[in-house]
């Protein structure tokens, strides 16, 4: 096919290209195409005010206050009347959808039918000379709910108040026969004075009134608009049944969203396909389940059948005997125990046992920063205990007596903690026992270490022996990284993951532990990363008394400073315990600027011969007696 | 067209997949998909030195075997873009058939001529336009606009809209918004505002086809956009 026209063809006028033979539509591909690349999906862009303003000479035009998916609301004045309303406009394509302009006109006069406090009057609606449509409301000066929830949930006290407002409002509509079928937090809108309206009743659908319905017509223009296919609602918001069986939605539907709406409200998240009850996630009075559950069940006949039944029950929790709404401990006095920050307080206190207690059984390193956490938690615990004790004081109101006793008692918790955490700063590096329960370990370095002569045995002299040449094979060398309280990981990083021998030649062993991390600076490097290990060094010897330095280094990485070699002696007896030649604790101490803390890349074991030869050389192996 | 009904939203690939005999549906489908897009095989086969009578035997030729099971279930694992697969396909098949030829020459015992080759190189050297692939693509893409051309007359001739369609189709070409509303609006008697609405859904309809038109021969909806985007600079090159 020849794509050169000839001179004479014709030239697109937009950009002046010749036109091909078999232009499509007689016009320019190029152009049709530009014009096809604006894309399809561009969002609805409102126009601004002043733009509407010529279509609505009755209202003054004062701002955009937002804009959906399905238009634009604006704020306006009415003139004549002085009054300010609100405008929801619609996108001028939607006009051309026959089947948008029913829905249009339905929830125009569905809103017409309401006169409720609780539900946003319609004052008008239609259509502009441009064919868009609109729907002139009540303006409600406030915020919507999902503003509201915006910072996770409500207090109970609050959703307390707002969803008997929402029964009250619901109900109304339902015994009007009419169904909301799209409540959510951004249709419940709540004003400066607190009341709370539900707005769009948009996707409501009249079951009362179609007559042809009553008269056995089951496909009247409202059924046939909403079973063709369009699932109208929100999802995280609709009952089940508005999904499987769109047709067959009644007002049990909306008691289902007001359910997700009250869970909302308690929990700040969304109920899940099996829903935990509120009071397992935050501290609500456990009645509220109930009534949340039900309301949120999957079948709508063991749903409230009524909004008006759901209201009875949240006002008798409201209105019960507990009437807190933080009912935290319903077993407690309620006045009594009101601590200025309850759960803080509480959490305090779990802190400081938490952190005491791994502080006691830590190694020095640990020790450093969970004493001082601990003693961080505890000082503001005992903030928090004054501040309670002497507001209690003051109101004359609770238990104030309480507050000073825990108070005081927790002076010793801060006494202990405060000199565990001063002895372990003076302390210089590596202060632990080569065992636990050991004692501290004499310091380095190794030469200052006396010991006493090493008498050898055969066993140990072919020992000593061949690990000069490489560590025997009857030498069993492992290690194990024991659980450390209930840290069983720090940073990511699993502290219980076996350690493995990586390599194990000449006289050397290295045995990693922790795990190897990605490093996430661009030197690209890789790190590894771990807290305290415990390594045994275990002979299948025949147990003889055996003494030899056994030199543990951590082993530098390149770009890790403040690592230092450590150089441990220990004193082992292998008669003392029986098939286990070592046991020793290795915390790793932070350089000086402490930065380095914890992070080593392998641990590397050096069986070495005992120093100061007093023993017989490794030159002259004795023959086995 | 028909392919509205029986095609649209529905990918090339996923027609593949459930081609079998026993669904002739699907295999319907996707002929006549083939067939929609025959003019561009058609303008390759003519760059590359066929004759037009020779290339519209040889574009048949390479449906009869594209349509065959064994090219459909070999398409199953190629998927991708039905435009680059038709192409390589039509490649593969016209030089199959260049073997086939020279085979049967030298079998008859006619000494190798290079009468054919001679006359393609002469073609091309007098009419130096795009290369073959670059006339695929632009013939593809003009292919495409007349199918959606097409179906958008067909939706407003439905809709008992056929002048307005005829006063308004220019506007399709370009996101020209100093159309002459005014002028325009009294010829079809119709107010200003509602002729902007009229154009304005005039081209969301006609970007909605276009895009639903090219959904058929990519594999996935991220494809649709960079597929117009390749069609765009096709149709450019092809400018001049």
């Amino acid at each position: 096919m020849n794509t050169n026209p000839p001179a004479s063809s014709p030239c697109c006028p937009a950009c002046g290209q010749a036109l091909p033979p078999h232009a499509p539509l007689g016009l320019c591909p190029a152009c049709l195409l530009a014009t096809a690349a604006v894309s399809q999906t561009s969002p609805f862009t409102p126009p601004p005010p002043e733009e509407l303003a010529p279509q609505f000479p009755q209202l003054e035009l004062i701002e955009l206050l937002g804009r959906g998916g399905m238009g634009a609301v604006y704020r306006v004045r009415q003139k004549e009347l002085d009054r300010l309303a609100a405008l929801k406009v619609l996108p001028a394509a939607l006009g051309g959808d026959p089947a948008f302009a029913e829905r249009f006109a339905r929830e125009a006069r569905a809103l017409a039918q309401l006169n409720h406090p609780g539900i946003v009057t319609l004052y008008e609606f239609g259509r502009t000379g441009d064919g868009m449509f609109f729907i002139l409301m009540e303006f409600v000066d406030g915020v919507n709910l999902r503003q509201l929830l915006h910072g996770g949930r409500v207090s109970s006290r609050e959703a307390l108040a707002i969803v008997p407002e929402l029964c009250d409002a619901l109900q109304y509509a339902h015994d009007r026969g009419i169904v909301h079928r799209d409540i959510k937090p951004e249709n419940i809108l709540l004003d400066r004075r607190g009341r709370v309206k539900i707005a769009d009743f948009g996707l409501a659908k009249l079951v009362g009134d179609s007559a042809e319905r009553a008269a056995g017509k089951p496909s009247s223009a409202g059924d046939g608009l909403t079973a063709a296919g369009q699932v109208m609602g929100t999802p995280s918001y609709m009952a089940p049944e508005q999904t499987a069986r769109p047709g067959d939605v009644d007002h049990r539907a909306d008691i289902y969203a007001l359910g997700v709406v009250f869970y909302q409200m308690l929990t700040g998240e969304l109920p899940k396909e099996t829903v935990v009850a509120p009071s397992r996630k935050v501290l609500v009075d456990v009645r509220l389940d109930e009534i949340v559950l039900r309301a949120l069940e999957k079948e709508p006949s063991r749903r409230y059948q009524q909004a008006s039944e759901l209201r009875t029950k949240v006002d008798s929790v409201a209105q019960g005997p507990a009437p807190a709404p933080d009912v935290s401990a319903p077993k407690l006095p309620p006045a009594a125990l009101r601590p200025p920050f309850p759960k803080l307080v509480w959490l305090a206190f779990f802190l400081v046992g938490l952190l005491a207690w791994l502080f006691r059984h830590a190694d020095a390193d640990a020790r450093r920063f969970l004493g001082v956490g601990a003693l961080g938690v505890d000082l503001f615990l005992l903030a928090c205990l004054l501040a309670r004790a002497w507001a209690g004081r003051r109101r004359s109101e609770g238990r104030p007596i309480l507050w000073w006793l825990l108070a005081v008692l927790n002076l010793p918790v801060l006494v202990f903690l405060t000199m565990g955490v001063w002895c372990d700063w003076g302390e210089e590096t590596w202060d632990e026992g080569g065992a636990p329960g050991q004692g501290p370990a004499p310091k380095m370095p190794a030469e200052a270490v006396s010991r006493p002569p090493v008498k050898v045995s055969a066993d140990t002299q072919i020992l000593m022996e061949s690990h000069l040449a490489e560590v025997p094979d009857n030498f069993v060398l492992s290690a194990k990284t024991m659980e450390r309280s209930n840290l069983s990981q720090i940073r990511g990083v699993d502290l219980l993951a076996a350690p493995s021998v990586t390599t194990r030649s000449g006289r050397e062993a290295t045995i990693s532990v922790g795990r190897e991390l990605p490093r996430p600076s661009p030197g690209g490097n890789s790190q590894a990363e771990f807290a305290g290990v415990k390594i045994l060094v275990v002979p299948k010897l025949a147990a003889g008394k055996v003494e030899y330095r056994l030199e543990v280094a951590i082993s530098e990485l390149v770009e890790l400073q403040p690592f230092r070699m450590q150089t441990r002696t220990l004193a082992v007896d292998g008669s003392a315990v029986p098939g286990e030649l070592a046991v020793f604790d290795l915390g790793f101490t932070p350089g000086k600027d402490g930065r380095a803390h914890r992070q080593v890349g392998a641990i590397r074991f050096l069986l070495l011969q005992p120093s100061g030869e007093e023993v017989p050389g490794v030159e002259k192996p004795k023959s086995n007696p | 067209m028909s392919t509205a009904g029986s095609f649209a939203c529905t990918r090339w690939t996923q027609v593949l997949v459930a081609a079998d005999p026993a669904h002739p549906g699907t295999r319907a489908a996707l002929e006549e998909l083939c067939r929609t897009y025959r003019p561009p095989l058609h303008a390759y086969a003519c760059r590359t030195g066929l004759s037009p009578s020779d290339a519209d035997d040889a574009v048949q030729g390479f449906f009869a075997r594209l349509l065959r099971l064994e090219s459909i279930a070999q398409a199953r694992r190629e998927r991708g873009r039905f435009r680059a697969f038709l192409l390589a396909s039509l490649k593969h098949f016209l030089a199959d058939a260049r073997d086939r030829e020279r085979a049967a020459r030298r079998g008859s015992g006619r000494v190798v001529s290079l009468e054919v080759e001679e006359a393609a190189v002469r073609r091309l050297a007098a009419d130096a336009g795009p290369s073959p692939d670059a006339a695929f693509d632009q013939v593809w893409a003009l292919t495409l606009l007349q199918q959606v051309g097409k179906r958008l007359e067909q939706d407003y001739r439905a809709a008992d809209q056929a002048e307005l369609f005829q006063a308004l189709k220019f506007a399709l070409a370009g996101e020209k918004s100093d159309l002459p509303y005014a002028e325009l609006a009294a010829t079809l008697a119709m107010t200003e505002p509602a002729l902007r609405v009229a154009v304005h859904r005039l081209r969301q309809r006609y970007r909605q086809l276009l895009r639903e038109e090219i959904a058929q021969t990519v594999e996935t909806a991220e494809d649709i956009e960079d597929e117009l985007r390749h069609l765009r600079r096709a149709v450019a090159g092809g400018g001049r």
